[in-house]
């Protein structure tokens, strides 16, 4: 018996799978029968009692949450065994609120303006800065509330995927 | 009919070309650049000639590179797809210099229509409505202010050399086009490094409407009905249907003529789209001519069940058009929407990389047209399109209903794309009541995604087992995972950032 703990961080819901086998398992609390096949690594046919899921996952490593694709909507998940949990108390880290302090560009591409400047407090969804990429300007959106540490980018630099460009405090 | 054509073009619309050019027995050359060695189209043709490397400017736009490689290898026509040469005056003339067959209209009629001021002067002189403006490009603030007021607030700022937004401001009173003047002429002079600007009526909440044209080499021309393209995005088209929704039969009759009546003008052949807006009375204003084949094409193919590219092919080799404008009929109803590889959870950022996996169920009334395959990579060089879906129904209701089906049958991993941004406007109230304009998107639009339904608990349960099961199989086959997961190898990365250095 493997157990896990489920939220969304789209909503308030939580639940709880334990797998018993193969093809048992029990979803809060209702055994239910499935099985099911990889089609790729990322892509899964489901059957749970008989019904059908065609399902396409990825894991969204900056944000620590799986994301689960389903009829073209999107389903955000945080999956955790006992063995996760187990780990995090005796770290002392607390789920849920590990939004990351690197904001890093998601594409190669250059800086067009920078909206924010160093000490500035700022809130969940304020633009940091514009990014130039395929031809197109990209909103480089805060995603918490916080205080910019350390910009380490100028306007009009060429950055990299990934390259780190705001450290917020 | 012409034995070999190149052509000089990428993607869906090189596939789309091919196709056509392969049913009618006609030989292919295609053209590519390092991104696209193995790409589709490079697949389907029967010759593949390298241009050099990944960036538009190194490949796609070399005229002279092309037109040496349509010259050696015997191609006798060249057709120009969208973008890249397909509006150049000079390319269409380098074809005709060397003798080979511009599949497209003269290189004369592509400048004329391509300039706005004479173009617009041609609308005016075969009373064809434009917006209320000036003809004249201006940069004299008195002026610039005489005739607003004289044309009526709001006005429209646009630079003369502008396009995709750039350069323009809308100015509501007099109060305000001092300073919007300002910033309409810098914007305009640090893109374009030309100042100067006109000046129009701008038009409230108006439509984009456009009518497909085809013109032989004898001076045939007819026109095959409208696309309604108003759902924009940043000036970008994302869904076309048609018919559209106000449409009525003299309305189609009065702009078609009027359509037709421009590109005779312009002394015009070949297919053609002449682009009008329409306000909320439904008066009707000339805005541009399209010299070249449109991306959202298919629509009016499956309306009246032509095949465009045979008909540019055979009015390019000389023939007649075989119908008159009495023969053409129209049926049902075609909506296409554009897949593009964007975030629609993310501000519509873009997404490169691998795709990893791609099915789709197409199913009776749908069509796609890609120039796309699974394995294949979303290059940051060229446009972020994926894949153009069309839906076919006897009515209106049933292509909306068809074309949701799809969107939610279209499984495509290893990128972000804007399927769930599409089906959120599919199911709005204003796309169903046909109740939009082109800055619905922008000014109206609020849901914009469609977000999971958490009180379904099946739903729930399906989606928190699966989570499971995806975390245990990651942790049992590690590594895989771990690439496709993120999907971009190193070599690629490697190669992109050249381009910015």
């Amino acid at each position: 018996m493997k157990n896990f703990q489920l939220s969304f961080p789209d909503s308030e819901k939580k639940s709880e799978v334990s797998i018993s086998s193969d093809s048992k398992a029990v979803i809060n609390g209702k055994e239910v029968e499935f099985n099911y096949k990889w089609l790729s690594p990322n892509v899964m046919i489901l059957r749970i009692d008989n019904r059908n899921y065609y399902f396409s996952v990825a894991e969204n490593t900056d944000d620590n949450y799986t994301e689960i694709n389903l009829d073209s909507i999107l389903y955000k998940v945080i999956c955790k065994s006992e063995l996760d949990l187990l780990k995090e108390k005796l770290s002392g880290n607390k789920s849920g609120d590990s939004v990351k302090n690197e904001v890093v560009s998601p594409m190669p591409g250059i800086i067009k303006k920078l909206n924010v400047h160093e000490g500035q407090q700022i809130k969940k969804g304020d633009v940091l800065l514009v990014l130039e990429a395929m031809k197109m300007e990209n909103e480089i959106k805060s995603k918490k509330d916080s205080v910019i540490k350390k910009i380490c980018v100028e306007e009009m630099n060429s950055v990299e995927k990934n390259e780190l460009l705001i450290l917020l405090g | 009919m012409f034995k070999k054509i190149l052509i000089a073009n990428r993607g869906e619309i090189a596939v789309r070309i091919l196709s056509t050019a392969k049913e009618m027995g006609i030989k292919t050359v295609a053209v590519y650049s390092d991104f696209d060695r193995y790409s589709l189209f490079t697949k389907l043709a029967d010759e593949t000639y390298r241009l050099g490397e990944s960036p538009s400017s190194k490949s796609y736009l070399l005229a002279d590179k092309i037109i040496e490689i349509a010259k050696k290898t015997g191609a006798e026509a060249i057709h120009p797809g969208y973008g890249f040469l397909s509006e150049r005056g000079f390319f269409a003339k380098m074809c005709e210099d060397n003798g080979i067959k511009f599949i497209g209209p003269g290189y004369k009629s592509i400048e004329l229509l391509g300039s706005k001021t004479e173009a617009k002067a041609l609308a005016l002189k075969n009373d064809v409505p434009v917006v209320p403006g000036t003809d004249k490009p201006l940069q004299d603030m008195s002026k610039i202010k005489t005739i607003a007021s004289e044309i009526g607030y709001p006005v429209l700022i646009k630079a003369s050399a502008g396009g995709g937004g750039k350069g323009m401001r809308v100015v509501n009173d007099e109060s305000e086009i001092e300073s919007s003047l300002r910033m309409a002429q810098s914007e305009a002079k640090s893109s374009f490094g030309d100042d100067s600007v006109f000046i129009e009526k701008y038009i409230v909440n108006p439509r984009h409407i456009e009518f497909q044209i085809l013109a032989d080499e004898h001076g045939n021309v007819i026109h095959l009905g409208e696309r309604e393209c108003s759902m924009q995005r940043r000036h970008q088209k994302i869904i076309e249907e048609t018919p559209s929704v106000i449409m009525d039969e003299n309305l189609r009759k009065e702009m078609g003529e009027c359509a037709k009546r421009i590109v005779k003008a312009a002394g015009y052949t070949n297919a053609g789209t002449v682009e009008f807006i329409v306000d909320e009375n439904k008066k009707f204003y000339f805005l541009e001519v399209n010299t070249r084949l449109q991306v959202e094409h298919p629509i009016t193919e499956i309306r009246t069940g032509l095949d465009l590219v045979r008909e540019q092919l055979k009015v390019a080799f000389g023939e007649k058009l075989a119908f008159t404008q009495e023969d053409i009929s129209f049926k049902g109803h075609t909506i296409e929407c554009r897949i593009c590889a964007e975030d629609s959870y993310d501000n519509f950022m873009p997404s490169s990389g691998k795709i990893t996996y791609m099915k789709r169920f197409l199913g009776s009334g749908m069509r796609e047209d890609t120039g796309i395959e699974q394995d294949d990579e979303i290059s940051v060089y060229y446009d972020p399109m994926i894949s153009k879906l069309i839906s076919y129904g006897a009515d209106r209701t049933i292509a909306i209903e068809k074309m949701k089906r799809a969107l939610k049958d279209y499984v495509i991993v290893g990128i972000k794309t804007n399927i769930n941004f599409l089906l959120s406007l599919l199911e709005c109230k204003e796309f169903i009541d046909g109740n939009y304009h082109t800055q619905f998107i922008e000014k109206e639009f609020k849901s914009r995604i469609i977000s999971p339904d958490f009180s379904n608990e099946e739903l729930d349960a399906a989606v928190s087992l699966a989570a499971v099961l995806f975390k245990e199989n990651k942790n049992s086959v590690n590594g895989k995972i771990k690439m496709s997961s993120n999907g971009i190898s190193g070599n690629w990365i490697k190669k992109r950032q050249d381009t910015y250095r």
